[in-house]
């Protein structure tokens, strides 16, 4: 059930980001160039797995405990979508973010993720993206930090360690 | 000539004696292959090096690291980095993480942890106490962030227990830098690792080798550490002070992380 919606879900933010991809690196981001990634090295003796107090990230992921995992996800879900689009073009998309480049992933948080994901292709206040299109301006208001691309505003905020970007009304 | 064919009989004996013993023991080793094997030796020196882990008051260690990263395609690619940690027992610690793709700073005085950006020039703080595996537990369990080599500050403690190993050998000797330490070779859970350890009486671990056993194209975490143990650190080592120019941006609980994905959905 959960795959099946996963899996449509992964097609709409493909062809979603089909129409939407930036061309371009984002100056602020992390990530000079790669091709999409789908997991990493564990980090840790207990990487991927419940121990020392943590919760089981392959049994509550999305329930309670590695929710940062979940937000990791949402760059394996690009990932995963251009794996299923399975278009050179898509590689722009990753280019931009290099949220995950060095995270462990888990299968089992992909769902959720995905489900954020897919909104944020609608462009509407409240959608999170990794990196915002190429082009934003970085600028600060009232000590709040924003990108400013075009009409859209993004507010950076950390979801983990990695820097991701929600899309907010205007300042003004 | 009588001694000769003595001896080529006696030999052939050998041959044919030795044979059977060999092939003995292989078939043994395949059938032991499956069964778990804790070598009760390795487990007591891996224990060492991790209670004395726990007896440093203060360490900064230097790893050097390469990260696979597995692509769509199956392709493994190796990204290199370092990851600096200044740990001061009980609750200080600063850690300066840099790969190919991304720099990191964490920052935790025993009150506040923060997260920095460098590049980007965004830093986000929260709550935290406690002792450095406290703050493992806190940073990731309620916000999401993984301090790399983690084990490092929970080997020892309630957190880094050696109970979920199925498997752990001696491999032998090994020379790192200038140092002579043992290899061990461990199973635990999804991930096999390895661990060298230093020999004497301050056995510390010189590399880390972690290697996800639950994916065909098994990505490993290569960490080869310089330690320096009991330095002293300035106080002020621990405290993040904003640079000019960066900008502070909220940290999700994870919590919220998660309420933020579903509202969205909506």
């Amino acid at each position: 059930m959960k795959t099946t919606t996963a899996a449509m879900a992964f097609t709409v933010l493909g062809l979603s980001l089909v129409l939407c991809a930036p061309q371009a690196v984002s100056p602020i981001g992390d990530a000079d160039a790669g091709p999409p990634a789908r997991r990493g090295a564990p980090h840790s003796t207990h990487a991927g797995r419940g121990g020392g107090g943590h919760a089981a990230p392959h049994g509550n992921a999305q329930r309670s405990g590695n929710h940062n995992t979940n937000v990791n996800r949402n760059t394996n879900v690009n990932r995963n979508t251009n794996v299923n689009v399975n278009s050179s073009r898509h590689v722009d998309v990753d280019i931009d973010n290099d949220h995950g480049w060095d995270h462990d992933y888990h299968p089992v948080a992909t769902a959720a993720a995905v489900t954020a994901t897919v909104a944020v292709t609608s462009a509407v206040i409240g959608s999170i993206v990794n990196s915002p299109p190429s082009g934003c301006v970085t600028t600060s208001m009232n000590g709040i930090a924003y990108q400013q691309c075009g009409n859209t505003w993004y507010q950076p905020q950390y979801a983990g360690s990695n820097v991701q970007y929600v899309v907010v009304n205007p300042p003004y | 000539m009588k001694s000769v064919l003595y001896c080529t009989i006696a030999a052939l004996l050998g041959v044919l004696s030795i044979t059977p013993s060999h092939a003995q023991s292989s078939a043994g080793q395949a059938a032991d292959a499956t069964a778990p094997a804790i070598d009760p030796v390795a487990i007591r020196q891996i224990k060492a090096m991790t209670d004395n882990l726990r007896k440093l008051t203060s360490f900064e260690v230097k790893a050097d690291t390469l990260n696979d990263m597995v692509m769509a395609d199956n392709q493994t690619l190796q990204f290199a980095g370092s990851v600096t940690y200044k740990a001061m027992v009980p609750g200080k610690l600063f850690v300066d993480s840099r790969t190919d793709r991304k720099q990191r700073q964490y920052y935790y005085d025993g009150k506040q942890f923060t997260v920095y950006a460098p590049r980007m020039g965004y830093y986000g703080s929260i709550p935290a106490s406690g002792s450095l595996a406290d703050l493992v537990d806190t940073a990731q369990g309620k916000f999401g962030i993984d301090l790399p080599l983690s084990d490092l500050f929970t080997w020892g403690t309630e957190a880094g227990q050696l109970d979920d190993i199925t498997s752990a050998t001696y491999v032998g000797p090994a020379k790192i830098g200038e140092d002579w330490t043992s290899q061990y070779a461990v199973r635990e859970g999804n991930v096999d690792w390895q661990v060298w350890i230093t020999e004497g009486d301050n056995p510390l671990p010189r590399k880390l080798v972690l290697t996800a056993n639950d994916d065909p194209a098994r990505p490993s975490y290569i960490a080869t550490l310089t330690w320096k143990t009991n330095p002293t650190l300035a106080a002020s080592t621990f405290t993040f002070t904003p640079p000019d120019g960066a900008t502070e941006i909220k940290v999700l609980p994870a919590s919220v992380s998660t309420l933020t994905a579903e509202e969205t959905a909506q």
